[in-house]
């Protein structure tokens, strides 16, 4: 044990001896959060170029006509609702959803309850749930046609893992708000015209013209409320980036360290260490022990700037951490995976295909350049098979409130993951004799 | 003195090439036993297989009688390598280098201290310890590199070209602190393709080509063989095949190498000049300067191969 610590401080300090190295590792993604963070803000609120996505309807009303909506109402006294052609359900599901701008943005498909909605939210079948409550078309008529008002609530809940998403959404059904907002504003002053000035109920059926006509805003008597659904937090750019970075840089270090072995056997000290009694596992696992350290040196630094600096809020710290070491061990054992096969090829053309190529798709793949939910919806799978994918992913919902069980499984693929590599390191390493690992022969050097 | 090493019909190949080819000697406690031969001859393959690091393909290494070829830690804490290349981390200061290389051996606390501070003295670094080694000379370099292997105290000390490439004064430093380690009981084997390194420190001394031991023995023993020879270097204005042919058909010649402009003619008697002189007259061939070296382990080794110990 002491070898392999006398191992692991010496690897530690030779990587904190790499200036250039450290720059890469810690200095270049704290660059990168500061810009891309605060550079990108503007997509996180509007969002573009998606692909269309679904979202839930619920009518928890029976669907009327405004005269048999307002029937059963004994105060419309004097209103010819024969006459009224106003259909507040026809509006909202034939003109707003149908329209060609809001399909191109999501396809509504209705549901017959909350609960089955919900269901389908927590599946991920869709993005949002819109819910209509049981007064809503009456007492929307009531705030129309009549001189009355009654408070109506639009509910919407929305997946907090989608948030462009959500965001248009909400975007849309604030747009109708407004637009019935006008309207009953415009209803309350004509009316409120009509009977000062004594002009009688007839005077109401130019109550259409004057809709058409109004378009200020007055107070808002139709409330959209939204949600995620369990009420999370949503992030902003500044946070997204900040975990971005934070996943793909780590893959850097694992990168790292998968090149110490071969460097080691370049520059003579492993044969010299294999001479001193010092066994390739000691070695093998050095590397793997010193990418942890390097990994959490370098994910301290990061979120401590992103929080002081960036005031970013990480969430439950203790979360942070394990999420950190469950994505740092598999960073290390993707590091001696490295490891092993670019000793056994001696050369550096797998460590530089990791760090110039694998590693780049990893991080758009994973969602470190864009999130993956701006993408077709095959990259939110296969960012599950990225470890800055997963980590990302474990981060997000730890900042947005969720338990750390809710994410377990994230954490246990990022544990595969981690034993995955080191098997497959161990298994290569075991192919190579000691001496075979330190032969390196050339009749020069005979 | 009794043998500490026992090196029986050891045997190397990679693929074709055998590098090590049944080579047999021992190494007896307390000398400087040498290997003596030019690149390629195979003596770094016989000390990677001494300290270990590689598998012979037959034969064994025996220590104290013991085969290390079947359990490597009978020697382990007993050997010292110092390897032809820096082994030795250039971004890390010496001292650093020091002390992971020591605790390596198990020393810690004081004890790594008083030795680092022991070993510093022998190979004079101690004003540049604190230094990245990639900041010093080479010499330095290779100072350290042997400093590396004395912290543990080893009883055999194996130095594999341990001058390679350094200047005069390092080199000297490194002679007499080779001297200086035998003559407190270390033994140790030591490889050089220079002839006057091995001569100057070996007590005993294999020399190696192709992969075998040609003759092994003291310095005296070795130059013993050539007899009476010795080697007359003349340079011509022009060296040719036809040349050499004219040269070689002349009594006492034992045999002819070319080295540039110049012809080494290792002969047995005195008179060649004359005899070389003659056989000349009228043709197109001059002389333009003579040396005359006295028998050394180069000549040894040209009598014994016909090559030149540094072709």
């Amino acid at each position: 044990m002491m070898k392999l610590m006398n191992i692991v401080r010496k690897d530690v300090r030779i990587l904190l001896s790499d200036k250039k190295m450290l720059a890469i590792l810690i200095l270049m993604p704290i660059i990168l959060m500061t810009i891309l963070g605060s550079g990108l803000s503007s997509s996180f609120q509007s969002g573009t170029d998606f692909e269309q996505f679904n979202i839930g309807i619920v009518r928890e009303y029976d669907v009327l006509s405004p005269q048999e909506a307002l029937e059963s109402i004994s105060l419309v006294e004097g209103i010819d609702t024969q006459d009224i052609d106003f259909n507040i359900d026809e509006v909202i599901f034939d003109e707003v959803l149908k329209s060609e701008d809001i399909e191109k943005l999501f396809v509504s498909s209705e549901y017959l309850s909350r609960d089955s909605a919900l269901e389908a939210l927590e599946n991920g079948e869709i993005s949002s749930v819109v819910i209509f409550p049981e007064s809503f078309l009456k007492d929307t008529y009531i705030n129309m046609l009549t001189p009355f008002k009654q408070k109506i609530k639009i509910e919407i809940i929305v997946d907090p893992n989608q948030n462009i998403k959500s965001q248009i959404v909400i975007a849309v059904f604030s747009g109708f708000e407004n637009y019935l907002n006008h309207m009953i504003t415009a209803k309350s002053l004509f009316t409120e015209t009509v009977i000062k000035s004594g002009m009688g109920y007839e005077a109401l059926e130019n109550l259409d013209k004057v809709y058409e006509a109004f378009e200020d805003k007055f107070e808002s008597d139709i409330n959209i409320s939204y949600s995620n659904f369990e009420a999370k937090k949503m992030v902003n750019s500044m946070e997204y980036y900040s975990i971005a970075m934070l996943s793909m840089f780590i893959l850097f270090t694992g990168g790292q360290g998968g090149r110490m072995m071969l460097e080691e056997k370049n520059q003579y000290t492993y044969q010299r260490m294999s001479v001193s009694g010092i066994s390739k596992w000691q070695i093998f696992f050095g590397k793997f022990i010193t990418v942890l350290i390097i990994g959490i040196v370098q994910v301290g630094i990061m979120i401590a700037y992103t929080s002081i600096v960036l005031k970013v809020n990480w969430g439950n710290l203790i979360n942070v951490v394990v999420i950190t070491i469950c994505a740092l061990l598999a960073v290390a054992g993707m590091g001696g995976m490295i490891s092993a096969i670019t000793l056994k090829t001696g050369n550096f053309k797998v460590a530089n295909l990791m760090e110039n190529f694998i590693f780049q798709i990893m991080a758009f793949l994973g969602g470190s350049f864009v999130p993956v939910e701006m993408l077709p919806n095959i990259f939110s799978k296969i960012s599950y098979f990225t470890i800055n994918g997963l980590a990302l992913k474990a981060y997000l919902l730890n900042m947005q409130g969720y338990s750390i069980l809710e994410y377990r499984s994230l954490l246990g693929i990022l544990l595969g993951i981690t034993a995955l590599f080191i098997s497959i390191g161990i298994a290569i390493m075991n192919q190579e004799k000691r001496w075979k690992n330190a032969e390196h022969y050339t009749p020069a050097d005979a | 003195m009794t043998n500490l090493l026992k090196i029986r019909n050891l045997r190397k190949s990679y693929g074709n090439i055998n590098a090590v080819d049944g080579i047999d000697f021992d190494v007896r406690e307390g000398e400087i036993f040498g290997l003596l031969g030019p690149n390629g001859a195979g003596k770094s393959t016989v000390i990677s297989m001494i300290s270990t690091l590689f598998k012979p393909d037959s034969g064994d290494v025996l220590y104290n009688d013991k085969s290390i070829v079947e359990n490597n830690r009978f020697i382990q804490s007993d050997l010292g390598i110092v390897p032809q290349d820096i082994a030795l981390y250039p971004t890390l200061s010496g001292l650093q280098n020091l002390k992971f290389w020591g605790r390596n051996y198990g020393l810690k606390g004081r004890e790594l201290d008083e030795k680092i501070l022991g070993v510093s003295k022998i190979i004079g670094i101690e004003e540049r310890l604190k230094d990245r080694v990639d900041k010093y000379s080479g010499g330095m370099k290779r100072r350290l590199n042997i400093g590396v292997a004395l912290l543990h105290d080893p009883k055999i000390l194996i130095m594999d070209e341990p001058t390679v490439g350094i200047d005069p004064q390092s080199r000297n430093h490194i002679l007499e602190t080779v001297k200086d380690l035998n003559k407190k009981g270390m033994t140790i084997i030591y490889t050089s393709h220079y002839m006057e390194e091995v001569e100057f420190l070996c007590d005993r001394v294999s020399i190696m080509d192709d992969g075998k031991i040609i003759a092994t023995g003291t310095v005296d023993e070795l130059i013993e063989i050539v007899g009476s020879t010795f080697n007359v270097v003349l340079e011509f204005n022009i060296v040719e095949e036809e040349l050499v042919q004219m040269l070689k058909g002349l009594e006492n010649v034992q045999s002819i190498t070319i080295d540039g402009d110049s012809l080494i003619l290792n002969v047995k008697e005195n008179g060649i000049l004359k005899a070389v002189v003659d056989k000349l007259n009228g043709s197109k061939y001059h002389v333009v300067s003579m040396d005359v070296e006295k028998p050394n382990l180069e000549t040894v080794f040209l009598y014994l191969t016909g090559k030149a110990l540094r072709d």
